[in-house]
């Protein structure tokens, strides 16, 4: 356990160090601003645009973190031989694994909550939905964090990264999608979209960006329900990504 | 007794594709006496880092054992082995004082952490560069801040790969400065490298492997025979056992 801790904070520490993050950081921020300066324009529309900007904005920085780092993270390791050093060490490919993983974690951690703070500061509002809305996020990029991690175990790194891509959309498509396939009442459509209810996360369960502008927050039934299913996608991806890790040849 | 065991290690590395498969590793034994510096030497591509990474398990061999201290590795041994990659490019966001820190926490060394890391880095002569990232530094410096992670919790064994190479004329006295003390304070010392006269100065046994199998696995002395100097040894070696090759 504590090996996995002083992973966990060695790797935070690297990231935020590296200039990349503080880009995306920086663009994502820099995007609700844009949207609080355009909201000067459209008086009474204002503050919706800027909720809806900003939190697009905060989604779009936590995907592609979770995604970039998610794929890139072992490739880099093993390039640069540094997980042969640590797993010279009494430290087992999981605990590696899992250690690196909470690292990418508590970044996206700090991420969502920079931005969401900074929302709540621009529009003057620490409602209950921030947190809900801010925590869906999380959940999300951390779903799509372990899949990468987990695809590029297969995969080289950039097609893992694409194969997330290809996840996410998917993930917000499934609702549409599966409409479409029971209207369109063929038979091996149908099927086709109950196979991939188990196999893509649906991703509009965590979508919760208009709750902001409704008074009532959702029920919890549906927050908890959230959180279980993220937390099973993450376990599920990250238990097989170390299946096949621990069974790599590291060269 | 032996530090270390290996015996009839085998590994193919698996085509891909269009690749065929390779192997690399032909029944690889040796056996690593405790207390002595030993040499492993080999041509580049014989197969060093691939055996060394096979003791760590990095690389899953197909065949054969691997013993430490008598047992199998596991966290308690490792705790006791410090180790250096080959070409070690490390964190380069990290300074040198969090990268030892952190090898420090990961073994569970117990002590005082600050006088440990003032030492070793006097001793690799880094003490000017501790607070500077990683990323600022040198090749020789990384390389000897990657000895610097291998020996800061005083292991009873070292396995090296390469340490020497990529260093400058000083760098390299500075090595064998240190596997000379470490030599001193009891430890075991396993290195490769391509150099016979890196072994000639430091080595009392020596493994030699080449095309993935062991030539030699001994005394020095021993391989040394008559010969004034290992290089023209293995020379004469070579003539004997393959039949030619300068
Ligand atoms: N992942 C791999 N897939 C296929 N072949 C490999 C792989 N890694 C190494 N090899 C081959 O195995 C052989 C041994 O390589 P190894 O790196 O162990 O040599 P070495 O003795 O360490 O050489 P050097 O002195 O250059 O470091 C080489 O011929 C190399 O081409
Ligand atoms: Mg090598």
């Amino acid at each position: 356990m504590k090996a996995i801790v002083t992973l966990a904070l060695t790797s935070y520490r690297e990231m935020i160090r590296e200039r990349v993050v503080l880009v995306i950081a920086a663009l994502a921020l820099f995007l609700v601003f844009l949207s609080l300066l355009l909201g000067q324009f459209t008086f009474d529309e204002s503050e919706r645009l800027l909720a809806d900007l900003g939190w697009a904005a905060t989604e779009l920085g936590a995907v592609a973190v979770a995604l970039f780092s998610g794929s890139f993270l072992l490739a880099r390791e093993l390039d640069r031989q540094t997980c042969l050093l640590i797993l010279s060490k009494p430290v087992s490919r999981t605990q590696f694994l899992i250690g690196k993983w909470a690292g990418t974690f508590l970044l996206l951690l700090s991420l969502v909550l920079v931005m969401s703070l900074t929302m709540a500061a621009l529009l003057g509002r620490f409602s209950a939905p921030l947190w809900i809305i801010a925590a869906s996020i999380l959940c999300k990029s951390l779903i799509l964090l372990s899949w990468a991690l987990f695809a590029s175990t297969l995969v080289r790194p950039t097609l893992a990264l694409l194969s997330g891509v290809c996840l996410y959309l998917l993930g917000h498509w499934l609702g549409d999608l599966t409409y479409f396939a029971e209207k369109s009442a063929d038979p091996a459509a149908v099927e086709i979209m109950r196979a991939a209810r188990w196999l893509v996360p649906n991703f509009d369960l965590f979508n919760w960006k208009d709750h902001f502008h409704l008074v009532n927050p959702p029920s919890s039934r549906d927050i908890i329900g959230m959180c279980l299913q993220g937390a099973a996608w993450v376990v599920i991806w990250l238990a097989a990504a170390g299946a096949v890790f621990r069974r790599k040849d590291l060269v | 007794m032996n530090l270390v065991e290996v015996s009839g290690l085998d590994k193919t590395f698996k085509g891909g594709l269009f690749e065929k498969s390779r192997q690399v590793l032909f029944d690889v034994r040796f056996a690593l006496p405790a207390g002595e510096t030993c040499g492993f030497v080999g041509g580049n591509g014989q197969g060093k880092t691939t055996t060394i990474k096979c003791l760590f398990g990095f690389i899953r061999p197909d065949r054969g054992e691997i013993r430490f201290f008598g047992r199998p590795l596991g966290p308690r041994e490792k705790k006791r082995i410090g180790y250096m990659p080959e070409r070690p490019y490390l964190y380069e966001f990290l300074t040198g004082r969090e990268f030892l820190r952190l090898h420090w926490s990961l073994v569970g060394a117990s002590g005082d952490f600050p006088a440990a890391c003032e030492s070793i880095l006097r001793r690799v002569d880094l003490s000017h560069a501790v607070d500077k990232r990683l990323r600022s530094y040198s090749k020789g410096m990384l390389q000897r801040i990657g000895l610097a992670q291998a020996l800061i919790h005083s292991p009873d064994l070292l396995i090296l790969d390469e340490p020497m190479s990529g260093l400058d004329p000083d760098g390299r006295l500075l090595v064998k400065e240190i596997l000379r003390e470490e030599k001193a304070r009891g430890a075991t010392i396993f290195f490769s490298s391509h150099l016979l006269q890196d072994m000639d100065e430091l080595c009392t046994h020596l493994t030699v492997i080449e095309a993935g199998r062991i030539l030699h696995d001994g005394a020095v002395a021993s391989f040394r025979n008559e010969h004034p100097d290992l290089e023209k040894a293995f020379r004469a070696w070579r003539l004997k056992h393959r039949g030619g090759l300068p």
